[in-house]
């Protein structure tokens, strides 16, 4: 393909310097908070001053800025991420056990949010005008709208309070009696649908969308009076020239979608990332936090590298 | 025009201004036109229109809130409507007569309940009711219930009965044999579980009795009961140690001894201290000479350390209530007083007072160890002349004074340092009727509760102000000894309860609080409120908070977008007019900008600059100026292509004037049109930091509602509450976007329909 390496070498070097610029911010937005470890530590009582002392050269706050930041970046680079102040446990342990279940839960969301929405949304587009367009186009609209936690709650009522069809929290009960790739797929399968519903509604939005700008250009109607089945004209001719904008939204739906899989984390008391992330805060667990704020960016930086390439292998133009 | 720059000469002053007029028309009327070539595009669009009603819509209720709302801003429902008094009512059985009850024990949360002690006067026996725990843990009832009865026959011309319960339950009864001057009495023991234990010899037949002392040993982790009575010159004493956790099977150990005063005339009850088992065991005797304290002493096992007996040793001081040269009187029939806070070792000083009531109403309390006077004092209340005082009962910070003043009774509360009424003369209330019991002290509650011969059940405060009443049920009088006190219940509805023994024969218990049933249905409740969205837990009215709630919805909303709209476009239109270095730095910028998951990043400024309504705003702006500065850059950069553009860098106008006067203008369309979108995200933004618990605390916002119900735990149990805010933020972010969709139309001409 006539300029592919080149076009992925000069994303790849975009991207990495992205990265660095981001976790320079990332290093200044914790200089700058006004609480620092050491204050933390220091409220439990009796903290001994020499014990301070040492958390603090643990901690290396007692080295220039400058140094941190280097041994900063070596340490993010190289995935060294220290020891949770709340947890005494290595960051990269507690991380580690979560970051799969996030990947499952927002992962398979956004994964069939959008093979669900592509088709439907070319579906729609093709029959523009019914009822069922304008009605689905509404209530995309409004789940599009929604709090996505709302939803989630509302889901949550409905559907494990009343019906008892799904578990109210969690990943997974050993007390359930089903094994346990199950388990956890029955307790990932109501959050997963919420954020599906949330996803496919941006996903048919924005796929009409494309679809409709694509149907009146020439080549469609040529394709159509040329005779060919319909299929092959909405499918092949079609839709393969809208998913262009639909790539390049998966990478925003993607960044999207991390949010809400922290709230819905939240609301489903799933003990995923975004929960660890939130707790963090709250407990003002600084390397947690760090790297966790690390991980989430750095898959969004992996997704909008992917998309990249994928965009760069459809659309030749971009390659110029 | 082109000369106008360069004109040096003084314009004229009205000159000028009128030109300044005449522009800001033109400027005017070309917005207007602008406006109404708008609208022509835009009202074709349904749901633009539908869009900007909705937005309108909420922007009167936003306005107009303090007048439609149902309630004011700060409204909270009565506690009428969100407490109800929980009260459970059991049958006791029949054919007894409950005239006399003696106790049911004073439960508290770490003792279960006792037994239900009755004493039934013409039958001479004992009957116990024992009162448990019921069912209610599991169920939604009040869990107290009633067993089955145990019985004992007593003998006749019963004296007194008393029951105590410390770990282990006694009771004692006390029966005069025979009569005369030689007649004597007798003591009986008996155990919790009615078995007889023993009986004791009295030489004589008491005409008083003291307090029962119920202590507890911190030292040695023992109770102890003691126990005195006497007839005019004679004193008898029972000290118990009941059985502990190391002495199974021993039913605990009694010492007894007696004491004769023969100058003086006993004339009241007296009054014992059990101490520590080390020291400071005490028996205060009331005569007509004053109060004579004795100490008892204890001999102890030299290697064990075991009690081995305990006498009346000496008379340690005496005094005669004299002050100032001036004796007063004892009040026969009241009882003494001793203050002294519970399980505390016996060291403070003017903490530990044994206090008398005199016959005009004073009260002298003396040094419990030496006798000395600590103080004395005629208790003055404001409004009341004279005061008869019943007795003195005590609690862990107060001296209690029970007494009537005319046709009321009182409750008066003094400070047991001092003596004094409280600091402002307010630690006292009067009811209507007499106290016919104890007030009793609720722990926990810091509540005296206590019943008058009207019926009437009183709650008091620390302060001795009622601050609640209750009839007895069947609006009966509550007989004198049928009010049973502070009862502590388990189970699901646990909680401090008082009990009463009706007159018809039952057992009602009812709580001393309330339980708080907020949040409420929708409807119409008791005080006569109707709450048409219910309520949520601390009471406020869902309507209205959903409506004051629109003006910070609409404030944050619009304020976030409008400073992430002004950034963007400014980046923007720099970025995109001057293409060089600086333009490819902005857009790099925008890129990183862009490539950031932006809610979890405003999680963490939340987090560190604190929640409040400015900083969210502020942080919205910072993170998603992006957006619009790429769309507004690449709108730039086709317009500076644009022929009148060119025309205009001809003219030599200035890169600011291009800016702002020529490319400008076609540039706010576009940033409008993102503005929308904007206030549609900031809005449902807004809701997730307040829900994830990042939001500002004092506004209500629709947000702030949710977490409010995630936190309080009702989030699956009340809809009322969880769908209105829900519901109102859809709608608002909604219109936003709808609006933004028609405009679209309007901006971008390809997307109208053909």
């Amino acid at each position: 393909m006539a300029g592919m390496t080149r076009y992925v070498a000069v994303r790849s070097i975009q991207t990495f310097i992205t990265l660095l610029i981001i976790l320079t911010l990332i290093f200044i937005m914790f200089e700058a908070l006004p609480a620092k470890p050491q204050d933390l530590l220091a409220t439990t009582p009796n903290m001994q001053p020499s014990q301070i002392q040492y958390m603090i050269e643990l901690f290396g706050y007692d080295r220039p800025v400058s140094e941190r930041y280097v041994n900063y970046l070596i340490n993010m680079l190289t995935f060294d991420f220290g020891i949770s102040f709340s947890q005494a446990e290595g960051v990269w342990d507690i991380l580690s056990e979560r970051i799969p279940r996030t990947m499952l839960l927002f992962g398979g969301a956004t994964i069939l949010a959008y093979i669900i929405g592509i088709y439907v949304g070319a579906l729609i587009a093709w029959r523009r005008g019914g009822i069922l367009d304008g009605s689905s186009v509404i209530i995309s609209l409004v789940f599009y709208n929604m709090p996505s936690f709302w939803i989630g709650l509302i889901f949550l009522v409905i559907f494990a309070s009343e019906l008892n069809w799904f578990p109210l929290t969690g990943w997974y009960d050993p007390t359930d009696n089903l094994p346990y790739v199950l388990d956890v797929l029955w307790h990932v399968s109501l959050p997963m649908i919420v954020l599906l519903l949330l996803s496919l509604a941006g996903t048919i939005l924005l796929m009409r969308t494309a679809m409709l700008d694509v149907i009146g250009e020439n080549y469609m109607v040529t394709a159509k009076a040329i005779g060919l089945p319909e299929r092959k004209v909405l499918f092949k001719h079609g839709a393969r020239n809208a998913m262009l904008p639909v790539v390049t939204s998966f990478v925003i739906a993607f960044v999207f979608s991390i949010g809400g899989a922290v709230v819905l984390e939240n609301v489903f008391s799933f003990p995923g990332m975004g929960a660890l992330y939130i707790d963090a805060l709250f407990e003002l667990d600084f390397p947690v936090a760090q790297a966790t704020l690390y991980i989430i960016t750095l898959m969004v930086l992996l997704g909008n590298f992917a998309a990249d390439l994928l965009y760069g292998y459809l659309d030749p133009r971009v390659r110029i | 025009m082109k000369n106008d720059s360069k004109s040096d000469a003084q314009p004229k002053k009205t000159d000028a201004r009128g030109e300044l007029q005449e522009a800001s028309m033109k400027t005017f009327r070309r917005i207007l036109v602008a406006l109404r070539g708008t609208w022509k595009i835009y009202r074709r669009s349904l749901t633009g229109v539908t869009g900007l009603g909705i937005v309108f819509g909420f922007f009167i209720i936003a306005i107009t809130a303090p007048w439609t709302a149902p309630y004011d801003r700060d409204f909270k429902a009565p506690a009428v409507d969100t407490f109800i008094a929980d009260y459970a009512t059991r049958d006791l059985p029949e054919n007894v007569n409950w005239s006399r009850v003696i106790g049911l024990t004073a439960s508290e949360k770490d003792r279960p309940l006792e037994r239900v002690m009755i004493y039934s006067a013409d039958e001479g026996s004992v009957i116990g009711y024992p009162v448990t725990r019921g069912i209610g843990e599991e169920t939604d009832e009040i869990g107290i219930e009633i067993g089955s009865p145990a019985a004992i026959e007593l003998p006749a011309n019963l004296r007194y009965l008393e029951y105590a319960h410390f770990y282990r339950s006694f009771f004692f009864v006390l029966s005069p044999d025979g009569e005369g001057e030689n007649a004597t009495a007798t003591l009986y023991e008996y155990d919790y579980d009615f078995i007889y234990l023993r009986e004791h010899e009295v030489p004589f037949v008491p005409l008083y009795s003291s307090n029962l002392w119920n202590g507890f040993s911190p030292l040695y982790q023992v109770g102890r009961l003691a126990l005195a009575f006497a007839d005019e010159h004679n004193v008898w004493m029972i000290n118990k140690r009941p059985p502990d956790f190391t002495e199974p099977g021993i039913d605990g150990v009694t010492f007894t001894n007696s004491l004769t005063i023969p100058n003086a005339t006993i004339v009241g009850n007296p009054l014992v201290v059990d101490g520590d088992f080390a020291n400071g065991s005490m028996l205060f005797v009331p005569t007509d000479e004053g109060i004579k304290a004795y100490s008892l002493n204890l001999t102890r096992a030299a290697l064990t350390d075991r009690v081995l007996d305990i006498t009346i040793d000496r008379l340690e001081w005496e005094s005669n209530h004299t002050i100032d040269g001036e004796t007063f009187e004892p009040a026969t029939g009241n009882d003494m007083l001793i203050f002294q806070y519970p399980y505390q070792p016996t060291t403070a000083l003017g903490k530990e007072t044994v206090a008398i009531a005199t016959t005009d109403g004073r009260i002298i309390a003396y040094d419990r160890v030496t006798g000395s006077m600590a103080w004395s004092s005629k208790p003055i209340l404001p409004g009341i002349r004279e005061f008869e005082i019943s007795s003195l009962h005590s609690s862990p910070d107060n001296m209690v004074i029970v007494g009537r003043t005319g046709e009321r009774g009182l409750i008066v509360g003094l400070d047991p340092e001092t003596g004094r009424v409280g600091s402002n003369n307010s630690l006292f209330s009067t009811v209507d009727g007499y106290l016919n019991s104890a007030p009793q002290y609720v722990k926990g509650q810091y509540r005296y509760v206590f019943s008058t011969d009207k019926g009437t059940i009183y709650l008091a405060t620390d302060e001795m102000q009622i601050n609640a009443t209750f009839s007895a049920p069947g609006g009966g009088a509550v007989t004198p000894a049928a009010f049973l006190g502070n009862i502590y219940i388990e189970g699901s509805r646990a909680g401090n309860y008082f009990g009463v023994i009706t007159e018809d024969g039952s057992l009602f218990v009812e709580t001393l609080t309330g339980v708080n049933i907020a949040p409420l249905h929708p409807g119409t409740y008791p005080s006569g409120n109707y709450y048409p969205l219910g309520t949520d837990y601390e009471g406020h009215d869902i309507l209205t908070q959903v409506m004051y709630g629109t003006r910070a919805e609409l404030l944050v909303g619009v304020s976030a977008a409008f400073f992430s709209v002004v950034i963007g476009t400014i980046v923007g239109l720099v970025a995109g007019f001057y293409s060089g270095i600086i333009g490819e730095l902005l857009m790099r910028a925008t890129d990183v900008m862009l490539s950031l998951p932006y809610l979890v990043i405003m999680l963490l400024f939340a987090a560190a600059f604190g929640p409040s309504l400015f900083n969210i705003i502020i942080i919205f702006a910072i993170l998603s100026w992006a957006g619009i500065a790429r769309v507004i850059r690449s709108v730039t950069l086709s317009t500076r292509k644009r022929a009148f553009v060119d025309a205009a860098i001809v003219a030599g106008a200035s890169d600011t004037r291009l800016i702002f006067r020529h490319i400008g203008p076609n540039v706010i369309p576009y940033a409008f049109l993102y503005m929308t979108f904007m206030i549609s995200g900031a809005i449902v933004t807004e809701a997730i930091l307040a829900f994830l618990g990042f939001g500002d605390p004092n506004a209500i916002t629709w947000g702030m509602m949710l977490q409010y119900l995630q936190i309080s735990g009702h989030s699956l149990d009340a809809p009322w509450w969880l769908l209105p805010p829900g519901i109102a933020i859809t709608l608002l972010s909604l219109a936003f976007y709808l609006i933004g969709r028609a405009f679209d139309e309007v901006v971008n001409p390809r997307l109208r329909r053909r």
